[in-house]
This record gives C-alpha cells, structure tokens and sequence, in this order.
C-alpha cells in the first residue's frame, strides 16, 4: 500500500534522531553520519527527509536548536532532545520494540 | 495546550523573522555540503570531485529548502500574497467587469457607510450627557383633551421634587426670547429659562467658566448668563475672554459666566441660558403659583438604584393621582405623568425614516452582491479550462477557495476603500438631511466604529462570494469530466436564483419609493384652504419689558397695522399669533377646553384650537369669510369678547343652523401667563376652513381678535405687488420709525414655508428613490446578462429549431419567456417582501396605504416593462442566428 509506506518511514526516521540526540547534542550532518555508522551503513538517511524531520520535530518541541561551533570551528546548527522529546523517544522505542518483537515472531513463524 | 502554545509561537516567530531565518536555513545546509566534501577528501577524492559528489548525493538544494520552508507560518503569508497577486492579474484582465463589480460595490458598501454612520452616531451613541441612560423628560397628558405630551406648571414642577422619590432630581426649562441690545442692531436672541440645577440634571459642565449657582434663580439675584457653544462661535468667534463680559438684554445688565460644550437641542434651541429668575413672565405670581400654567418642560435624573424606567413611570402615575385628589378643579379626569428617556426624545422622530434608509440600503448592497455574484459566476465560467486544468493538476478545494477569496477580497477591498470616500463625500448632505429631524446630526462623523463596520461589511462580502465561486467552479469541474456536458449548464439554476432574489429585492425597494413619492405628491396636493403663496410673514418679538401690558401691546401692534396701512406698496397687512406651517406660538396652549352650552341647556366641554388674528387677516391669507363679521380695529380689550369660528366647527355643533350670537366659554387670555380667565364670548363670523400643517386635516377652530387676546410675539402677514426684497425693506422702515429697537426675522412666503415643512419628505422620498433606481438599473442589467448568456449557451438549439423552419417570432417569444419567467418569480417573491419592506415607513405615509394596489400594480409594470427591455437585444440576436453556422457550432 502506497501510504502506509512513507508513514513507517517518517517515523521510524524520528525515531532514529531522538535516539541519536539521546548521546549528545548533534548538528544534522553529524545526526546522519552518526546514523549510518551505528547501522553500519544499512541505513542512509536521505538529506531531502533529514531537514524536513528536524524541523517537524523542533515545531512539536520534540528537539531544540542552537547554533554553536562543530568541531573543525565551523558555526553549525546543533540539535538537543527536550524534555518532552526524550519522554517522546521512551515511548516511541518501547513501541518499536514491542512493533519489531510481533514482526519478528510473524517472520519466524511463516 | 502547552504544545500547542509552542507551534503558534514557533509559526509566528517563523513569519517574523523570515529573512534570518532564510539566511540560517542557507547556512544550515552549507555546512552539511562543507562537511561532506571534507569527509569525501579524506576517503582519497579531489577536492572538486568531493565537493560534486557531495552536492550529487545531497540532491537539490533548492528542492531542501522548499521542504523546509512548508513547515513555516510565513508560507501561508506567502501563499496569500501570491493570490492576491494573481486577483489583482484577473483584475486587469478582465478591466470592464472588474471596473462594474467595483462601482457596484462601491455604491453599496458607499450607501451603507453612510447610513450606518448615521445610526451610529445618533441610535447607538448615547448622547453627549453625563450618564445619559438616566435623563428623562417628564409628560404631562391631558387625554379627554387629545393632548399626550404638555407642559408643566411651576408648582408641579415643586410637587414633583417633593414626591417622586425615584428621581434624584427635576430640574425646569422654558423657551424665552429676549431682546439683545448695544450691539448694532437690535436682535432677538431665544434664550432657554432654567432652574439653577438645569445643568447638574442633564449632566453637562460647561467647557468655560461656570454653571448657575443655587441662589441664582432665586428673585431679584444678579443677572448671569451661559453662552451655547454655536452662539459663542458665531456671536463671540469662540473667545474665552467672553466670561465676565456684561450684555445688555431688555432691560438689564447680565455677566457672561459660562460657555456649554456642543450639546443638542434639548429640549428646545437656544443660543443662552438664563435662570428663571431673569424672565419676567416665569416670576410673576401668576406663572409662580397658577397650575394649569403650564409653560415649562420639565427634566430628570432617574435615581442611581432604580433599574430602568418601569419604576419611574409607576410612581410618576402615582404622583398624578395624589395631585388629582389633592386639586380636583385643576386636573381633568385622565390628566397622567409619564416619562421618555432623552435620546428617544432626541431622535424618535428620525427613527422610522432612518430604518426605511437602513433597511434599503442593507437591500441595496444585498442585491449589489447579487450582482456582483452573477458577474464572477460569469467571469469564472470564462476561466472553466483554467480552473479544470487546476483540479486536474490536483489543485485541491481548499487551495481554490482561498484563491477565490483573495480575488473577491481585492475587489471588495477597493469598493469599501471607494464606498468610504463616496460615503465621506456625502456626509455633508446627510448631516443636513438627518438634521430636519433631529438636533443630534451634527455629531455625525465617519468614526472608528463606523470603518470597522465597512471593512467587516466588504470582509464578510468577499467571503461570501469567494464561497459562491468556489461552489460554482467545483460544479462545473465536475461538468467538465462528463463528455459532452454544456457549459455553464449547472450553475444556471444559480444565476437565476440570483437574477430573482434581484427582481424581489427591487420591487420592494421601488414599492417603498413609490409609496413615499406618493406620499409627497398627496402631501403637495393637499387643499390648505388658503391662497397666499406670495405673501411674506415675519416674526414680530416684542420686548416684554418695555410693552410690559396687554394695552402696552395691543397699541404697538395697531400702530404696526395703521403705518402698514398707509405705507406705498403694500395692499394688505395683518398679525397673527403664529401663521400656518411655521410651527407653533410662544406662551400658553394653542389647544383650550371650551364650553358650550346646547340648545337644551347642557353644558359639552369640546377641545378646540385657538388662534388669535387682527382686523384683515382673513381677507389676507385668504381665508373666506361665509357668514357674519371678520374683526375690526374696534375689538379691543374694553369691547364685548369675540369669537370666529371655522366651517368645519360650526357645520359640527350647529348643523344646518347659524352660529352666529352663540355664546361660548373661553379663556379670554391665552396667550400670556394668566390664572384661569375663563369668560364668555359670543360668536360673531364664520370662517372657510385652513390647514395648519400639511399632514392634519383641520380641526375645529376658533380665532380671537388678537387685541382682545395679546401676545408677545406675533407673526406679520404682508402683501403686495413689489419684489420680495423691496416689499421687506418698506416694512422694515415703517416698523422702525415705530420702535427703532424692534426685532423682524424668519421671513419667509407661506409657499417657502409650505415647502420647508415638506422637505423632510421630499429627501427621505428622493433617497429611497435614488436606491430604488440604482437597484432597478442593476436588476435590469442582470436579467439582460442572464438571458443574454443562456441564448449564447443556446446557439445551436436556434439554428436546429429555425433549420426544421421555426420562424424569427417563434424564436422571440422563446427567449422572451425565459426573461418574463424570472420576473415572473422575482416578483412573486418581491410581494411577499414587500411587507417587509413598506413596514418601517409606515407612521411616515400620508393619504396612501402600505399596501396601496395602484402603486404595488405600478411597480410591478415597470419592472415588467424593464424586463422584457432588457430581453429585447438578446432576443433579437437569437432571432437572427444562421442556422447554418450555429449548426457548424454543434
């Protein structure tokens, strides 16, 4: 189906950034890279969805912005979890895991 | 709520600091670039393939940033710019219907503006008293008399102050004129008398200097007046040294003391205030104690605890009962006190006809949409492929309807913006207008309310046909998908529902001038039974003081008509206590109880309008006289008292029988404040019947030798073959060799004042008039653009039908049909509106009903005639179509 698909995405990509954010403070080329190393280069996070996402999730209040200097003294844009995001990041990965748990038990079963 | 609170604050913050925020988002993804063409280096790229590959798999930048921008508030700022840019193309693009729809909403919106700003002003603001809500003016009725709203007298002005117990004070007004002098010429200056509390009740603090203190009306205080703010403006060009400055009235020295702001007339115009104890005529024992005196209006202050008038009103009747027990002999059985609160006072009068204005003019811009609507329907069937295109790209509604609402906004944001200047611009002409009907118009002015009222009017106008559109287009999208479908076929039953609305709303309005222009014609037909348009009447006002007694009086007045007399130029001159429909007379009630006693010895107590005329009035006005004697010179105080007595009056007491030597029981002074005088007077003449006003058939009448009965003030009546102004100058001369010191003014001929107590309805009968035209010409217009688009639509069908040998006339009467079908309903529905319509003018109609068949039967032939007009040319076209090329078309 159609629009169920792009759904899972988004979501399953706000997920990904809250639990990258959990770490540390990040800017989003570092949310990327920091995504795409820990799934050991299984999961690329399309640029065209990164920006979209960060700022869908600092409207919510999700995440907070600011700007500060990267580690090559580059002014960059860092993102932070909030308070509701992380309350926002607990619920979602319990989700997630119970969600990935029922898949994998349908998956093994067939 | 809380996140909630954070996304309007984060939208907001997008739109305010759009440009920052542009800057940073640029930023933002410059640094995504940088960083990945650093990382590209060091797995071993040149630094130029890097930096491709990093743009390559970053994607376009552009394509980032708009995904971005979506989630911003400032993109909906955007949107709607970017619609009101593509209105104001359409604007352009289409300049005839654009530059229509503006007019027509102009003169709408103009129209309602104007009235409103009027009822605004008047209706909604209170007036300019302190706590207005609680000033009232007290009403005395005396109904066995007819007489629902008199004067009080003095001692119940006290009785009042001593037993209602409601009001927190009552305070006295009278009108007075007084004699100014050593200024130039001698002018009279109408003076309103008061009692010392006059201002604290009405709840005015005069806008320089001082209000009367409590001792000063009392007898013999010191002299004092307060200037009204226009007398100050015109007589002392708005000085505020004025204060202290001392004027010489009849015959005494009075200090200015204070100067009003600008107040209404209430309850009568004056250019000073005086206290009561400045006015001869009010201080005399006879004014002071006599009850049936009744010279002074009296004036309010509902208590702070009371809640509204109900309790006012139920002592006020208590009151009235406990002075008719106490004084039997002075109050008639019914006599009843009531009260009226002050800006119904002010401004009853105007009230049905400025509901007639505001229920035409919310018509007018009802059908003013009507059109309007109509005319975008057609414009947006001009635009079918577009819109089609649109939908099929996946426009979707809510997109449409915001871009209708923005086109529609730019118009009728630029008809508000023109109705404002065309209403500003006809301000002026409504203050005069409005001011024949109350003293309230010169506090009109276009103010805050008002400009929110017209951007709310062309808001919610915009919104509405925005919406209209958008459902017009929707139907005709989803014509279009069907193959085959005629154009413009779903959204006719619109137009024409619109087309009919028009024609019902028209014939309500153009039944309501019809009704008022009746009216004024009845009204300027009306019999006065006089014939003296050219003579020229002028107020005499003599100075109380120095003509101190009737005698006094009664010799000045003879001399006036014994130097007339003998002056060149003029034929006829004569003196009357007020002349006919120049409003009323000074002192005293121009309506007596009399008594007369039938032939079998019992006594009838009629009511009866008394004037008071010299030798040669009648013969002046031209009044005929059918039986007996006219007065003469010799009908002085010492002769036997004597009476005439109208047509009218005498075919209703004695019919078939003369009048004459029956003796009636009158009050033999009435016009000066006298205790009871009544006497016996014997009628001697009998005269045709006049008309006093217009509008009120004449009631029974009976005249007195004005130097038996002597006024103060009289109304002089000339005559003769010179110009106005010639005639004017002689009697101006010949009056001051009399008494250099002696006031004329309101010259005027009876016709001018005939129609100056016209004009009232002649303005309320040209406005309707104007609305009802404009409605007409844009009904007609609207009926020949709906049959003229359904014969365009219907080309095809012509040229099958006259193909298969349909003549011309065939096609004619097809289209005349359609035309006289939707007059048909329009006017079907227009008489059930109708009586909705003529309600407000109703107490306003003279000598036609609401709902006159003659002018219902009118109206509905000129809006038949208009119909089958406006057909004409389109019908003509479809007659003369081609069978051939409009088969071609199919």
């Amino acid at each position: 189906m159609a629009p169920s698909k792009p759904d899972l995405l988004q979501g399953t990509l706000d997920l990904l950034i809250l639990k990258t954010l959990n770490l540390r403070a990040n800017h989003g080329w570092g949310i990327s890279q920091r995504i795409q190393q820990i799934s050991r280069d299984v999961l690329s996070v399309n640029q065209g969805s990164l920006y979209p996402a960060l700022a869908r999730l600092e409207e919510q209040g999700l995440i907070s912005a600011e700007w500060g200097t990267s580690d090559n003294n580059r002014r960059a844009r860092f993102y932070s979890l909030t308070k509701a995001g992380r309350r926002q990041l607990e619920a979602e990965t319990a989700h997630w895991l119970r969600m990935s748990e029922a898949i994998n038990r349908v998956v093994a079963a067939v | 709520m809380n996140r909630w609170l954070h996304r309007v604050h984060f939208r907001l913050r997008t739109i305010a600091g759009r440009r920052a925020l542009e800057a940073d988002l640029d930023d933002e993804l410059r640094f995504h670039l940088e960083m990945q063409t650093a990382a590209n280096v060091r797995l071993g790229m040149s630094p130029s393939l890097a930096d491709a590959t990093a743009r390559r798999d970053f994607g376009r930048i552009e394509a980032h940033k708009d995904a971005y921008r979506d989630r911003w508030g400032a993109r909906l700022l955007e949107a709607f710019v970017q619609d009101v840019r593509i209105g104001l193309r359409h604007l352009v693009l289409h300049p005839v219907i654009s530059v229509a729809i503006v007019i027509a909403l102009a003169l709408g919106i103009g129209a309602n503006t104007a009235v409103f700003t009027v009822f605004n002003a008047i209706v909604l603001n209170p007036p300019p008293y302190a706590q207005a809500e609680r000033l009232i003016r007290l009403r005395a009725a005396l109904p066995q008399a007819n007489v629902e709203d008199t004067l009080f007298s003095a001692p119940e002005i006290r009785d009042l102050r001593a037993r209602a117990g409601t009001l927190s004070d009552v305070a006295e007004f009278h009108y007075m004129y007084f004699i100014l002098l050593g200024q130039g010429e001698a002018q009279r200056v109408s003076a309103g008398v008061v009692s010392a509390n006059f201002f604290a009740v009405i709840g005015v603090t005069p806008k320089v200097g001082r209000g009367f203190l409590p001792d000063e009306d009392r007898a013999g205080a010191p002299g004092v007046i307060v200037l009204s703010h226009r007398y100050w403006q015109e007589r002392f060009a708005g000085d505020t040294q004025v204060i202290g400055r001392q004027v010489e009235m009849n015959d005494r020295l009075h200090t200015i003391i204070g100067v009003l702001p600008p107040l209404p007339s209430f309850p009568q115009q004056a250019d000073i205030y005086l206290p009561t104890s400045a006015c001869p005529l009010r201080i005399s024992p006879e004014a002071d104690q006599a009850r049936t005196m009744r010279i002074v209006s009296a004036l309010a202050r509902v208590g702070q605890a009371q809640g509204g008038l109900e309790p006012v009103s139920r002592e006020l009747s208590d009151v009235a009962a406990q002075l008719r027990a106490a004084h039997p002999q002075s109050y008639p059985i019914g006599f009843d006190l009531s009260a009226i609160a002050v800006n119904d006072d002010l401004t009853g009068r105007f009230r049905p006809t400025l509901l007639a204005l505001l229920a035409s003019a919310t018509f007018l811009l009802l059908i003013l949409g009507a059109s309007v609507g109509a005319l975008l329907l057609a414009r947006t069937l001009s635009r079918r492929s577009e819109l089609a295109m649109r939908t099929a790209l996946g426009a979707w509604q809510g997109r449409l309807f915001r871009q209708f609402v923005a086109e529609t906004l730019v118009l009728t944001v630029l008809g508000a913006g023109l109705g404002l200047l065309l209403g500003y611009l006809a301000l002026p002409s409504l203050v005069s207008f409005a001011g024949q009907f109350t003293s309230r118009a010169s506090e009109i002015n276009l103010d805050r309310t008002a400009l929110w009222f017209t951007l709310g009017v062309s808001v919610l106008t915009g919104l509405l046909f925005g919406s209209l559109i958008t459902f017009a287009a929707n139907l005709e999208g989803r014509g279009l998908r069907s193959p085959g479908a005629i154009a413009g076929a779903r959204v006719r039953p619109m137009f024409k529902a619109l087309i009919v609305l028009q024609i019902a709303v028209s014939f309500g309005l153009l039944s309501t001038s019809g009704l008022m222009l009746r009216t004024l014609d009845n009204l300027t037909r009306v019999a006065t039974g006089l014939a003296a348009d050219d003579a020229l009447t002028m107020r005499l006002s003599l100075d109380f003081v120095k003509y101190r007694s009737a005698a006094q009086r009664a010799a000045h007045f003879q001399r006036v008509l014994d130097t007339l007399a003998v002056t060149s130029g003029i034929e006829r001159a004569a003196l009357a206590g007020t002349v006919p429909f120049a409003g009323g007379g000074l002192v005293g009630a121009d309506m007596v109880t009399a008594g007369i006693r039938g032939a079998d010895g019992r006594l009838t107590r009629p009511t009866l309008a008394l004037q008071v005329a010299s030798a040669g009035y009648f013969a002046t006005v031209g009044q005929t006289l059918l039986e007996g004697r006219a007065f003469t010179r010799n009908d002085v105080e010492s002769a036997p008292p004597v009476a005439v007595i109208s047509k009218s009056m005498a075919d209703r007491f004695w019919p078939g029988r003369s009048p004459l030597g029956v003796e009636l029981q009158l009050p033999l002074q009435t016009t000066v404040p006298t205790l009871d005088s009544y006497g016996t007077v014997e009628i001697v003449g009998v005269v045709s019947d006049a008309r006093r006003r217009l509008d009120t058939a004449p009631v029974d009448e009976v005249y007195r030798p004005i130097l038996q009965d002597v006024p103060i003030q009289a109304q002089l009546v000339v005559r003769g073959p010179l110009e106005r102004s010639d005639l004017l100058a002689r009697v101006r001369t010949a009056i001051r060799t009399l008494d250099p010191q002696q006031p004329i003014d309101s010259v005027q001929t009876f016709d001018e004042a005939r129609q100056a107590s016209l004009l009232p309805t002649r303005t309320t009968a040209t406005l309707l008039s104007l609305f009802a035209l404009i409605a007409l010409s844009i009904s007609a217009v609207g009926i020949g653009g709906v049959v003229a688009f359904s014969v365009n639509q219907r080309t095809a069908e012509f040229g099958v039908m006259m193909a298969l040998g349909a003549q011309r006339r065939d096609v004619l009467t097809l289209v005349l049909r359609e035309g006289l079908a939707l007059a048909g309903a329009g006017l079907a529905l227009g008489i059930i509106m109708a009586a909705l319509f003529t309600r407000p003018i109703r107490g306003l109609l003279f000598g036609v009903d609401v709902h006159d068949p003659l002018t219902m039967i009118g109206v509905g032939l000129v809006l038949l005639a208009v119909t089958i007009g406006a057909c004409v040319v389109p019908a003509r076209r479809a007659a003369s179509v081609d069978p051939i090329r409009a088969l071609r078309c199919v």
